[in-house]
């Protein structure tokens, strides 16, 4: 069944953004043809295309810096042990020392539990790291998933 | 830890650059102030990010993104009183953040006489042309970021090309 005038405008959008499926396009373009009515709202849309706004130069990098300072924020808030680098091999030796001194029958020492885990406080402003995954192929939903995930 | 704050970052870093464009615009149509704009889909965006755990139904992320960035241009000009009065035309077009006078590809003038009259129609009517048009949004989706059935989604935008067709019509 060949397509009708709404049917064919709701399709124009795609045409002026270049995105109608080869498979509709020749059916529009014969349509359009013979139609002048359709032919102007393609037309009018056109004229819309031409002029649609761009945003300003540098936004993209200023809402990115500010989102990557929102999550930093969250992160922030979070309850963690965090210790310096330094200061775990420090207690590591001092726990050992003390229980060889204070419990000489104690032949293997202290037990250490649950030494929290390593966690640097550096991390580069453009967030990129050398070998970090890129996500170029991932959904717009898997990204916003993987962002909650990571944040929370 | 590292890798994945840098995954975390690089996550963030790819939505922002899919959608800030489209956040910026209509924020734009809204606001038809370029500076609130940008404002607009910063703190829109912002929100969106401190707001993912509310984001798991059956919303893109884009259409739930835009409802956020809309909401928060509307909240903008209920705050600062009213949108500038004059149009966007007015003043230099900017065209990748430079203004006329530096850039060789300009709209014509029928370009811009048309997307001020677009800015004249009433919000529903202009939001529906715009997001089936800029942003390639399905009616369904229109629907979504307007409020309303995707029947009538379909109806605003015919309604508002037909009215817009109209005006450039006249003198």
């Amino acid at each position: 069944m060949s397509m009708t005038c709404a049917d064919i405008q709701d399709r124009l959008p795609e045409r002026a953004g270049g995105g109608l499926p080869a498979s509709e396009a020749v059916e529009v373009e014969s349509h359009l043809a013979g139609c002048a009515d359709c032919r102007e709202v393609a037309e009018t849309l056109a004229l819309l295309v031409e002029a649609t706004p761009r945003a300003p130069q540098g936004l993209e990098a200023r809402i990115a810096a500010a989102g990557r300072e929102a999550l930093r924020e969250s992160r922030g808030r979070r309850t963690r042990w965090v210790t310096p680098a330094w200061g775990l091999g420090a207690a590591a030796v001092l726990a050992l020392l003390l229980g060889r001194t204070l419990l000489p029958g104690l032949e293997n020492g202290p037990e250490i539990l649950a030494v929290p885990a390593e966690e640097s406080t550096l991390f580069a402003d453009d967030g990129m790291v050398a070998g970090a995954p890129v996500f170029d192929g991932l959904s717009d939903e898997d990204l916003a998933l993987l962002l909650e995930e990571m944040d929370g | 830890m590292e890798r994945a704050r840098a995954g975390d970052e690089a996550a963030l870093n790819r939505l922002v650059s899919r959608h800030h464009e489209t956040a910026y615009r209509v924020a734009l149509g809204i606001l038809r102030d370029p500076e609130m704009a940008a404002d607009a889909a910063q703190d829109g965006f912002l929100k969106a990010i401190r707001g993912l755990d509310g984001f798991r139904g059956e919303a893109r992320f884009r259409t739930w993104l835009l409802t956020i960035v809309s909401n928060e241009a509307r909240g903008q000009l209920r705050r600062r009183g009213r949108r500038r009065e004059t149009a966007l035309d007015d003043v230099a077009p900017v065209v990748d953040g430079r203004t006329a006078v530096d850039d060789q590809v300009v709209a014509s003038q029928e370009a811009r006489r048309a997307r001020r009259l677009l800015e004249e129609l009433p919000e529903k009517q202009r939001m529906a042309v715009q997001l089936r048009l800029d942003e390639g949004l399905s009616f369904k989706e229109v629907g979504e970021v307007i409020g309303s059935s995707e029947g009538a989604a379909r109806v605003n935008f015919h309604h508002g090309i037909r009215k817009l067709r109209e005006r450039m019509e006249e003198p």
